[in-house]
């Protein structure tokens, strides 16, 4: 979630911006939200409504809790990107960050973002744009 | 791991809309959030 919050000046710049969610409860979420200063907001499912209908619920751990996943959604709601991980680890703010970059681009998107322990055919397009958007700079979208 | 109970959004679908509580307690639907712009929407897995 820092590590988001570092990232979400460039994402905002791309475009996109952040939303968090989990399992916990607001009285729980809003403290964690100060702490960290995050600027987005975070949704609260504490009746795991929405993991179990998006298939990312973990009964196993701690009560029940959400799997890590990210998701790069557009305005009609479609999913341009769907990445979900099995442990703790997470698709990187920076892969992410290519991702939506060259999307403002208006460059083809790999189907999926890579995650640090696995690599897939669509990465060597994330790193492509990564590396153009470190040359380039972030340049915001069209509007 | 997961127990199959709905889902997963996949690439190029449209995802379910739903509305949950934000941090604040002021209700939010994933349809206004992204109507506002497109988002990178971050499961996480919470207070330990």
């Amino acid at each position: 979630m820092a590590e988001y919050e570092a990232a979400s000046d460039a994402l905002d710049a791309a475009g996109a911006g952040v939303v968090g969610l989990s399992v916990d409860d607001p009285g729980r979420s809003e403290p964690l939200r100060r702490t960290l200063g995050l600027r987005f907001p975070i949704l609260c499912d504490p009746g795991r409504s929405v993991v179990r209908a998006w298939d990312l619920y973990n009964a196993r751990e701690r009560g029940g809790i959400a799997v890590p996943a990210v998701f790069v959604l557009d305005r009609d709601r479609r999913v341009l990107s769907a990445s979900v991980d099995r442990t703790a680890a997470r698709v990187s703010p920076r892969a992410t960050l290519a991702f939506v970059e060259a999307l403002a681009r208006g460059e083809a998107a790999p189907a999926a973002l890579p995650r640090a322990e696995k690599v897939s055919l669509g990465v060597r397009d994330v790193y492509r744009a990564l590396a153009n958007a470190l040359r380039r700079g972030a340049r915001t979208p069209e509007s | 791991m997961t127990t199959a109970t709905g889902h997963r959004p996949v690439v190029e679908s449209i995802a379910p809309d739903f509305a949950l509580p934000d941090s604040t307690g002021a209700t939010r639907t994933l349809a206004e959030l992204v109507a506002e712009r497109p988002r990178v929407l971050l499961f996480y897995r919470g207070h330990w």
